[in-house]
């Protein structure tokens, strides 16, 4: 993906610019209007990030399915001081790693910016239920407080 | 250093030749070469050092843990024939790279894609997570959360780092003491990670000569014997948020893998080098080479464990926190300096037996086991 700071400007409103499996990840994402992950069509196993082959059967069939559109912390950052530039207006800001009912885990940035996650006190934080969302490009994002 | 005007090939074939020549040794005696995966190639080392022909190369791209990989795959090449006596080298103007000058040259080449690179890119960028800080973050929150480290925890470890590079003459931070109102008066850059919770970067180079010649041939310095040596990765090894246990860890089959080769267990090290990337880091590695069991490497580090004089001394040079980042190369010659007895006010008394460990890309695991020669 080409680090585009005029595309990332402005966060959380950001186009992926991924390839493969991952951009079809966001297409799929996209057209359901909600978050997915991939499923296995022999085994039924979930997984994300999106692989060519399922690791406990090694079937190469799958499709991207819905997932549950809440989810549970089960670790985080916030961060405050920029890594780049195109994040210069928005920190600090809070990125998750949340697992939803299917056993998935997803690393999502929390809307809106201005929600993050500060001072956070590790036992207070993890194990939150957030709410999933995407956006018009199929980017996952987290709602704190309103699963 | 800092502000380096020359390219990192040239820093590292300065220290090919100083490696070479402490062992006693001359680039016509090398018929192997690991090189780092950046910034230069086994192909152009070999020329640059005058090696006309070269059995052997091999480069495992797992980020700040190939240092050791390569000494790994350095001394299972030794072992099993295919060479004789290999280069293992390091080097990057990890300050320089972010902050170009006019008038200095730049690598044409950069770091070697890793196995992590595409879910970086296509998955964890779009969520604004751009650099290591980010990408480790939630694995030491994780951490505090399961096994109760705290800030307090990190501190202590950063200033034991600290205090071990006053003793080092070529450390960055060797004058700049730290206090525990320096280390929270840091900024918070990701949460949990402070400045201070953070490695330098660093101009440098480091290299090693892996060889079974030194036995026979006539050297500056004593060797010391590789005793085992592992590697591993997290499952899955190119994403974090995706794995089941955040705190499962490459080392952890590392070291398993390496004491097993080795003989040996974590209680019978006299002195350690931790690949400390970030303070949280390097103690949940602690943790998981066993010097500490799960949860005390916070108690440890408060408690004077981790000093000079303490039970079980690491990093005694500083660190990647206070020396300076060499991707951990500068642990295996520190390490291996206290197994010669040569690391003079920071020597560890009695130090036998030492293991280093290497962290890289999303928590893959190297660890080498060293032994003095009596």
């Amino acid at each position: 993906m080409t680090f585009d700071p005029s595309v990332h400007a402005g966060f959380p409103v950001q186009a992926p610019g991924a390839g493969g499996l991952h951009a079809a990840w966001y297409e799929a994402n996209a057209a359901a209007g909600c978050l997915t992950a991939q499923q296995c069509a022999d085994c039924g196993a979930w997984r994300q990030p999106a692989r060519h082959r399922c690791a406990a059967c090694l079937s190469p069939q799958w499709a991207f399915r819905p997932v549950s559109s809440t989810a549970t912390i089960t670790s985080w950052t916030t961060t405050h001081r920029p890594f780049h530039f195109g994040f210069a207006d928005v920190v600090p800001y809070s990125i998750v790693i949340a697992e939803v009912a299917e056993g998935v885990r997803f690393l999502l940035h929390v809307r809106p910016a201005t929600a993050a996650l500060t001072g956070g006190d590790p036992a207070a934080i993890v194990g939150t239920s957030v709410a999933v969302g995407v956006d018009e490009f199929g980017l996952p994002f987290a709602v704190i407080g309103s699963a | 250093m800092r502000g380096s005007d020359r390219l990192p090939v040239e820093l590292m074939l300065d220290a090919a030749i100083e490696a070479l020549d402490d062992a006693g040794l001359t680039p016509a005696d090398l018929d192997g070469i690991c090189a780092p995966p950046g910034f230069t190639s086994a192909e152009e080392l070999a020329v640059n050092l005058g090696v006309a022909d070269l059995p052997f190369s091999a480069t495992t791209a797992v980020g700040g843990a190939s240092s050791v990989a390569g000494i790994r795959n350095a001394a299972m090449a030794v072992a099993s024939g295919v060479a004789s006596t290999v280069l293992v080298v390091v080097g990057w103007n990890g300050y320089s790279w972010m902050r170009p000058r006019d008038g200095v040259p730049t690598p044409r080449h950069g770091l070697a894609m890793s196995s992590a690179q595409d879910v970086v890119t296509d998955v964890m960028v779009p969520q604004g997570a751009v650099g290591a800080t980010q990408f480790y973050a939630p694995v030491a929150n994780r951490y505090r959360f399961e096994r109760g480290i705290t800030e307090l925890d990190a501190a202590a470890f950063a200033m034991t780092m600290r205090r071990h590079a006053a003793r080092h003459p070529l450390a960055l931070m060797r004058d700049k003491p730290m206090s525990l109102d320096g280390y929270l008066a840091s900024p918070m850059l990701s949460e949990p990670f402070r400045m201070f919770d953070c490695c330098l970067e660093t101009d440098a180079a480091a290299a090693v000569i892996v060889t079974d010649r030194a036995r026979r041939a006539e050297r500056r310095s004593t060797a010391v014997s590789i005793l085992g040596a592992g590697e591993g990765r997290p499952n899955p090894p190119d994403d974090v948020a995706g794995r089941a246990d955040l705190l499962n860890i490459g080392l952890d089959g590392a070291a398993k893998r390496a004491y097993a080769m080795a003989g040996v267990s974590p209680d019978q090290l006299d002195v350690v080098g931790i690949y400390d990337c970030f303070t949280y880091i390097a103690m949940l590695q602690a943790e998981s080479l066993g010097i500490v069991g799960h949860g005390e490497a916070g108690a440890a580090a408060r408690d004077g464990a981790f000093d000079l004089g303490g039970s079980i001394p690491v990093n005694t040079h500083g660190g990647l926190l206070s020396q300076g980042h060499m991707w951990g190369m500068n642990h295996v010659i520190e390490m291996t300096r206290q197994l010669r007895g040569e690391a003079g006010e920071r020597q560890v008394r009695d130090a036998t037996l030492s293991a280093v460990t290497g962290w890289g890309d999303f928590g893959d695991g190297t660890v080498v086991i060293l032994e003095a020669q009596s």
